[in-house]
């Protein structure tokens, strides 16, 4: 499914570093550090190399290796570029930290390794903070020019964690860096939800002595109580058009889905069943929800129409299938499958075929969600340590963790 | 790992107070601006660790005083509780029926609820571990139904009665055994003020 905007990559296919045949060979030749603070080479050279390789596009090179080395202040001439050509390289990045007064900027530069030719070439500017960020800019710009599609780098992942000894909301960048913290309620926080805006934040929280849903404005800060029904007010997940929110309230017995506006307006019910129905997720194209329910006898994953119609089982295999969210193109879903009494993340077809597990190993996995691109997962994990939170390839490859271990972290969200 | 940090920081830090307190008096009058910068930053640098590690450290401590504090008015609650003569029940996994075992301990609930008309009580479903938030929140939710239906069968009025689901959020015991996530599968009835 990748949109090749650039010719780069099919001298790839040709083939000449051996490796993952998919991927595309890029090298970050140097970052020139004109700032004076010492550590901002190293730090913006981990990022940028870091986000490349997470977007799961490049098979991110080491200069050393290939015996490329560029230590210049100017943009590196086209030898140089054309040396990694040479060596099978599709693109050469290279960027430069300067400062002005207080000011930092970042002169991003990616090349064609094959022609020597500038593809790329941008400025971002902020201060010594915001390095993070920029770096992050530029590898999605990178990642869009071989691609045509939007990275993650820029992305951020909500969770909750329990740090200050109550389950609160926080925010942190897509690697797991400038934790914040979002509530101080003193309470239970849980299952929080991006609007696709990525403006509003709909989440859980007993803060009422109820499980209430709210928003929370991400800009104004504005917070807001969308549905205060008796009984349970939870898992909320977001229309593919932010109009209407999926959730699930217990007000007329057990756990049913609805679907509602994010004000808690124009209430429609979807599911009449005898058990639980919980954890919707809308399909990409808006017209059909999966979600759990327990009508079965026992947990599994359901399909129906957005109007609540047609709803057909699609897990069969298991004693325990949970938690579905929908991939960004619509082709698998990812959920939580109980294996050998674990909980672990696994995959299916929205026709129920091809059901895979993921994960494997000690611990429980726990609220498995795409990130923006299709390209990684992100879930909840209690194998090693406190609960944390991980990311991974759709595919089980690639498992990182990225949070810390001084509390536990559940409930990722992963921001449009 | 850990510990060799704290020492070396510790180091630092010491090292840093005695560049600076071990400075004549005259210096600071005449402020040497050569080496100052380099004194300044590994103080300032030594200082903005110390100071995160208190932060970390009173984080800890808050965190262990909020869950002290929680565990004080849980056991306040259960005290409370035992005084009123209401008892928790338990629940099969992935079940929200009463069972035998537990109609007794209702019939008994339903008595004391008959005797003090004038009560009312909150019943809270819980469940173990296993298994997903949301799901459990769902399943708690049945539980504490399931219980009030069976007050209700008994003649207890239905109004007396309000419900809430922690779903997995609120364990009594926390071990991975089947022993602990059965006094995890419960429904605890406490009364209302």
């Amino acid at each position: 499914m990748l949109l090749f905007v650039s010719s780069s990559a099919a001298q790839y296919d040709l083939g000449v570093i051996k490796g993952e045949a998919r991927k595309i060979p890029i090298v970050v030749i140097d970052l020139f550090n004109d700032t004076g603070a010492p550590g901002l080479r190293a730090l913006a050279l981990d990022v940028l190399q870091a986000d490349l390789r997470r977007s799961q596009i490049f098979d991110v090179m080491d200069p050393k290796k290939l015996d490329l080395a560029y230590g210049g202040q100017d943009d590196p001439p086209a030898d140089v570029i054309k040396r990694g050509g040479t060596f099978g390289l599709s693109g050469v990045a290279w960027a430069r930290l300067s400062r002005k007064g207080g000011d930092i900027t970042l002169s991003g530069r990616l090349y064609d390794a094959v022609s020597g030719m500038r593809l790329t070439s941008k400025e971002y500017y902020g201060n010594e903070e915001m390095v993070r960020r920029m770096v992050h800019a530029f590898a999605d710009e990178i990642v869009s020019q071989y691609t045509g599609e939007k990275g993650v780098a820029k992305t951020r992942i909500a969770c909750v964690s329990d740090k200050t000894g109550h389950k609160e909301l926080y925010v942190m960048d897509y690697d797991g860096q400038n934790l914040r913290k979002l509530t101080a309620d003193r309470s239970i926080s849980m299952s929080p939800a991006w609007s696709p805006d990525g403006r509003v934040l709909a989440y859980v929280s007993y803060r009422d002595r109820n499980p209430d849903l709210y928003g929370l404005d991400m800009e104004s800060g504005r917070r807001w109580k969308i549905s205060g029904a008796a009984g349970l007010n939870i898992s909320p997940a977001w229309a593919p058009n932010g109009k209407r929110l999926a959730v699930a309230l217990s007000k007329d017995g057990g756990a049913e889905i609805y679907t509602m506006t994010m004000d808690g307006n124009d209430l429609e019910r979807l599911t009449y069943g005898i058990a639980d129905n919980v954890s919707p997720s809308w399909s990409p194209n808006g017209r059909e929800i999966a979600f759990t329910s327990g009508r079965g006898g026992s947990p599994q994953l359901y399909i129906m129409g957005v109007d609540g119609t047609d709803a057909r089982r699609i897990t069969f295999e298991g004693s325990y299938n949970a938690s579905p969210h929908w991939s960004p193109r619509g082709d698998r879903i990812v959920f939580v499958s109980q294996v050998k009494g674990l909980f672990k993340v696994a995959t299916i077809n929205p026709d129920g075929s091809d059901f895979r597990v993921l994960t494997n190993g000690p611990g429980n996995d726990e609220n498995p969600m795409w990130s923006p691109s299709g390209r990684q997962i992100v879930f909840s994990s209690s194998r090693k340590g406190k609960t944390g939170i991980y990311i991974m390839n759709p595919d089980g490859t690639e498992l990182e963790r990225i949070t810390p271990n001084d509390a536990n972290y559940t409930s990722p969200s992963w921001s449009p | 790992m850990k510990r060799t940090t704290v020492v070396l920081l510790t180091l630092i830090l010491v090292l840093s107070v005695f560049a600076f307190y071990g400075c004549p008096k005259s210096a600071d009058v005449s402020s040497a601006p050569e080496s100052q910068p380099q004194v300044d930053d590994a103080a300032k640098a030594a200082a903005e660790k110390q100071a995160a590690e208190d932060a970390a450290a009173k984080a800890a401590a808050d965190a262990a005083a909020a869950k002290a504090a929680e565990e004080e008015a849980a056991a306040k609650e259960r005290a409370a509780k035992e005084a009123a003569g209401l008892k928790t029940i338990y629940f099969d996994f992935d079940k929200s029926f009463v069972r035998d075992d537990a109609k007794a301990v209702m019939k008994a609930n339903a008595a004391w609820l008959k005797a003090n008309p004038k009560a009312k009580i909150r019943i809270e479903g819980n469940c173990d571990e296993r298994g997903t938030i949301e799901y459990n929140q769902a399943l708690g939710q049945r539980r504490a139904a399931s219980a009030k239906k069976y007050l209700t069968d008994l003649g207890v009025s239905g109004n007396r009665i309000s419900l809430i689901s922690y779903g997995k959020e609120k364990p009594v015991c926390q071990e991975s055994t089947e022993d602990c996530w059965q006094q995890n599968r419960r429904a605890d009835l406490v009364a209302a003020e």
